[in-house]
């Protein structure tokens, strides 16, 4: 039925009025000559109200004269009595087809890229990466051979994994997952020493091929060998092997701080300005006249909402608001607590990953010392 | 008392249940169907007699149905086919 009725209102119908005594000798008469009428309803006794075909209403005619009624036309309705009606408005039409048009080739475009699950790369080097390889906003989205893409970025950015890409109307997911980064590995067949990363003393040592020089209660300094990777034997003279092993020690990380410290707290005073601007892919169009921002210090806060037609199909257009909010800045000694905790946050920043024993901290002539005890592998390979 | 009419049945129907044929396709005979009390449909119908929006007669080759029933319309008819809506209270054969 629904189908019936959009081809209806496509092809155009009008509702008709018949008006006589023998409404229902016109219906039957109508249905003998295969005239297809519908939705019929009886106004009062003489009258009747239906929808026909607009091709068939000029074969009503001879109908209506034979059953003795009157046809009136109440009302057009579907689609080519619409357009009739804009038929002079020619503007009109033409900018309509232009604009659907215009959508219809905007939305083939890559408008907006979306990188997730980097954390050491930072987008910059994947944009980069990615204009190299022919992903740019304003780029044809059919055009992008996904394994090109992907092959060019994992030759030119070492740190990645893995790459994802999809495309999504005219956005552009990228996934990417990163390497953990490794300490460049010394290659597994030339032979090699091991010296000490860092001073501390031993605490045991697993030695796996090598000549161990060192026994556990070993003070050693950084840079020492620890395992000489040169064997001398009787029988079989000289020989060179990779030294191997993992070598645990006591070792201290020391900080100094000079006090007092100062920080800067920023107020905002309430003055604010907002500078907001329509942004067509690469083109400006600002609603304001003054570039220049007349408070000494402020925070800039910038919010961007883009037009887009249900998720996927994100438009070149954009507004942007800019929030220029005016601030204070005073200078505010740190209590020494604050130094504290701030000092310990970067030492334990510094430190990731190594086993912390204790923690100390001394406040001794205006400076603040946090010392670090530690076990940790200090293995250092360093060929001959 | 009035005397009790035997059915009669003709050779085509008499033919059409011997060979288990439905009655509607071989003999064109009307088929109605209800749907609750807002829509009817009757196939091979031959002509409408009388259209009110309280009363429908439709002509069949054998009998007249009347609809009768409140606010009827019909709203799709063609040479063998009639929907009629509207809330249907009776359906008579006349």
């Amino acid at each position: 039925m629904f189908l019936i009725k959009l081809f209806n209102i496509l092809k155009g119908y009008v509702i008709i009025t018949v008006t006589g005594l023998f409404t229902e000798r016109f219906i039957n008469l109508c249905t003998r000559r295969s005239i297809s009428i519908w939705n019929t309803k009886k106004i009062n006794k003489n009258q009747l109200s239906a929808c026909v075909d607009v091709d068939d209403f000029k074969r009503l005619r001879p109908v209506a004269k034979k059953s003795y009624c009157k046809v009136h036309i109440t009302r057009k309705a579907g689609l080519p009595f619409f357009l009739y009606r804009y038929k002079k408005r020619k503007v009109l039409l033409a900018s309509a087809f232009i604009s659907f048009v215009l959508l219809l080739v905007l939305t083939r475009f890559v408008w907006v890229i979306n990188i997730t699950g980097n954390e050491i790369i930072s987008t910059d080097q994947m944009m980069e990466g990615l204009s190299k390889a022919g992903v740019k906003t304003g780029v044809f989205a059919k055009s992008i051979d996904k394994s090109y893409v992907r092959n060019i970025l994992m030759t030119d950015i070492p740190e990645l994994s893995w790459v994802g890409i999809n495309v999504k109307g005219t956005t552009v997911e990228i996934d990417v997952k990163e390497r953990t980064k490794l300490p460049p590995a010394f290659p597994k067949d030339s032979p090699c020493s091991i010296v000490a990363k860092n001073s501390g003393v031993i605490v045991r040592s697993d030695i796996t091929e090598g000549d161990e020089l060192i026994k556990p209660g070993d003070v050693v300094s950084k840079g020492q060998i620890l395992v000489s990777g040169v064997l001398e034997g009787e029988l079989s003279g000289i020989r060179y092997v990779h030294s191997d092993g993992v070598i645990i020690a006591r070792t201290w990380h020391q900080k100094t701080v000079q006090l007092p410290m100062y920080k800067e707290i920023r107020t905002p005073t309430g003055r604010e300005k907002s500078k907001n601007k329509l942004k067509i892919h690469n083109f400006d169009i600002n609603f304001y006249i003054k570039d220049s921002i007349s408070y000494e210090n402020y925070d800039k806060i910038t919010e961007e909402k883009k037009f887009s037609l249900g998720d996927n199909f994100v438009l070149p257009v954009s507004i942007q608001y800019n929030k220029y909010v005016e601030q204070t800045v005073t200078t505010v000694e740190m209590s020494k607590e604050e130094v504290l905790s701030k000092t310990i946050a970067q030492m334990d920043e510094e430190l990731k990953g190594i086993e912390v024993v204790s923690k100390k901290h001394v406040f001794e002539n205006g400076k603040l010392t946090v010392t670090y005890e530690c076990l940790e592998n200090i293995i250092e390979k360093v060929g001959f | 008392m009035r005397k009790k009419e035997k059915p009669v049945k003709t050779i085509g129907e008499k033919l059409t249940t011997l060979f288990d044929m439905p009655q509607d396709v071989v003999l064109d005979s009307p088929k109605i169907t209800v749907i609750s009390d807002n829509s009817l449909t009757i196939e091979n119908y031959t002509g409408i007699l009388e259209y009110s929006d309280l009363q429908i007669r439709i002509k069949t080759k054998e009998k007249i149905v009347s609809v009768v029933g409140t606010r009827l319309s019909i709203c799709v008819i063609t040479d063998s086919y009639i929907l009629i809506e509207g809330i249907i209270e009776l359906v008579r054969w006349e």
